[in-house]
């Protein structure tokens, strides 16, 4: 599917090392260990599912997909308003627009340009700079084709739910290594599917949408979502 | 869906108005299968708040059904929209799927509350709704969104699909649009709860409130047992939005009920006035 070279830049930008910040988003896994839903290796491979599978897919993925498509910058920020639209969860906005401004911020120190430009758009939108809408822009300027663009963002997204549940003991290190194993699976079988030019983006994730939105509450807190 | 809707006449078309220190209904027109009789004046805060019971004849929603409902409050009118009971959304053909939309434009210094009860989903069952908020700033909306699962004969059979689009404008461009599509309940715990909603108060312009009522929401959702509740602030300061789950669909009335008294509370300093048993029963 992929040539050595495209199969090495997925390794480099699907490596949690890539210093984006990652680390510091659980997407919902925190709080939901916190409020007693997720306990077991089992609790995670499902929510690890219900994340890919009614969220990432099919609302992730198709803005990143419209805006990897997108002609301008002007175009692109549409897209990026259409995410914040689309996140009604206050904390989840929060954090994708972190997440994604960190990711942006690599891009354009290793100089990429449509990265560039993008954060000088961004510099006036606050409300903009979302993860999905940013992973097409850096994506698309580190050479990787749309699906290659799409893998990285949901490999990355299975990278930071797992890790999140061994920083928080929910799972040990080889338990993770099993939830990657099934998570590889998910995400496959969901790339098999090409997706549909006239996807809108739609998410049906209640008790992460809850569990991040209940964070703000909690006292202690290791992860920003 | 928009362009099929177009060309269907709604079937209930309500227009509320603000008359001297009442609401009135200043347009009212219904059809099968809807029925509306009288109207009440329920509530002793806010006084000119006036209350619509809608009825059914149909008592379900089957497939192939397309169903058009429009609510304008006027400025400075305050309403209640509730409805007689849940909804049954019945089996639907493979070709076939239920059509759902509600439009509702608030105009500013307007109040309304759309709280219909729950709708169930029968195995096999395809709806497809739309909600589309039009709230100008100084007017509010309060909005209610529930559904559960039923099967008759305990299989766990699941409804075919549910696809609802939930839009929110303050004049201009969508500020959310809240969408889901979906197959089933998913799985593991999420599809261990069978009773869903979402509740949108619409309020633009009001940001520093909104921040602390959605904060004091998740406070009080949080006590309420057996229910897993959230509040959180709208993008772009639009209002907050709530998000409810519960194993039962009590659980998750029980949230709603609760966010409905909290914020009349919070806009107009009192409970709203009890319109059901089961709210006797909650001490509104």
């Amino acid at each position: 599917m992929f040539d050595t070279a495209t199969a090495l830049a997925l390794l480099q930008y699907g490596d949690s090392a890539y210093p984006a910040g990652g680390f510091a988003f659980s997407w919902g896994i925190e709080g939901l260990a916190a409020d007693g839903l997720l306990e077991n290796a089992r609790d995670l491979d499902d929510f690890v599912w219900e994340h890919l599978t009614l969220r990432w897919n099919s609302m992730d993925r198709v803005l990143l997909d419209r805006a990897y498509r997108a002609g301008d910058i002007a175009a692109i920020a549409a897209i990026d308003r259409d995410a914040e639209a689309a996140t009604p969860s206050a904390p989840m906005r929060e954090g994708s627009r972190r997440a994604g401004r960190a990711l942006l911020g690599v891009s354009v120190r290793l100089g990429g340009a449509l990265s560039v430009a993008y954060r000088t758009c961004l510099a006036d939108a606050p409300h903009l700079g979302h993860l999905p809408v940013v992973q097409a822009v850096v994506y698309r300027d580190a050479g990787l084709a749309p699906q290659a663009a799409e893998l990285v963002s949901g490999w990355t997204l299975v990278h930071g739910l797992v890790s999140a549940a061994v920083r928080l003991g929910v799972i040990g290190h080889v338990e993770a290594q099993r939830a990657l194993q099934s998570a590889r699976a998910v995400l496959a079988e969901l790339l098999a599917e090409p997706m549909l030019p006239d996807a809108l983006p739609s998410s049906f994730t209640p008790l992460i949408d809850i569990a991040v939105s209940r964070g703000k509450a909690r006292p202690i807190r290791m992860f920003t979502t | 869906m928009t362009a099929k809707l177009q060309e269907v006449r709604a079937q209930l078309d309500l227009a509320f108005v603000r008359h001297g220190e009442r609401t009135i209904l200043g347009r009212r027109l219904f059809r099968w299968p809807y029925v509306l009789t009288r109207t009440f004046a329920l509530d002793q805060a806010p006084a000119h708040l006036l209350t619509v019971i809608l009825q059914t004849s149909s008592s379900a929603l089957h497939g192939g059904d397309w169903l058009h409902q429009r609510f304008h409050i006027g400025s400075g009118a305050a309403a209640h929209c509730t409805t007689q009971g849940a909804s049954p959304i019945h089996r639907a053909a493979p070709e076939l799927t239920t059509h759902e939309a509600v439009a509702i434009e608030v105009k500013p210094e307007g109040y309304f509350e759309y709280l219909p009860e729950a709708r169930i989903l029968f195995p096999d069952a395809a709806l497809d709704q739309i909600i589309d908020i039009d709230c100008a700033p100084g007017g509010v909306a309060l909005v209610a969104d529930t559904f559960t699962i039923h099967d008759p004969m305990a299989l766990d059979r699941s409804f075919r699909r549910l696809c609802s689009t939930l839009t929110l404008r303050c004049g201009g461009e969508p500020m959310l649009v809240d969408r889901m599509d979906i197959r089933s309940l998913g799985r593991g715990r999420t599809a261990a709860n069978k009773a869903f909603g979402t509740m949108l108060l619409a309020r633009p312009g009001q940001d520093d409130a909104n921040v602390r009522m959605a904060d004091e929401l998740s406070k009080l959702l949080a006590e309420i047992p057996d229910l897993y509740a959230a509040a959180s602030v709208l993008p772009a300061g639009a209002g907050l939005g709530v998000r409810l789950a519960g194993r039962e669909l009590r659980h998750v009335r029980k949230g709603t009920l609760a966010a409905w008294t909290y914020i009349r509370r919070e806009l107009y300093g009192a409970a709203p006035a009890a319109r059901r048993m089961q709210e006797e029963d909650a001490g509104l």
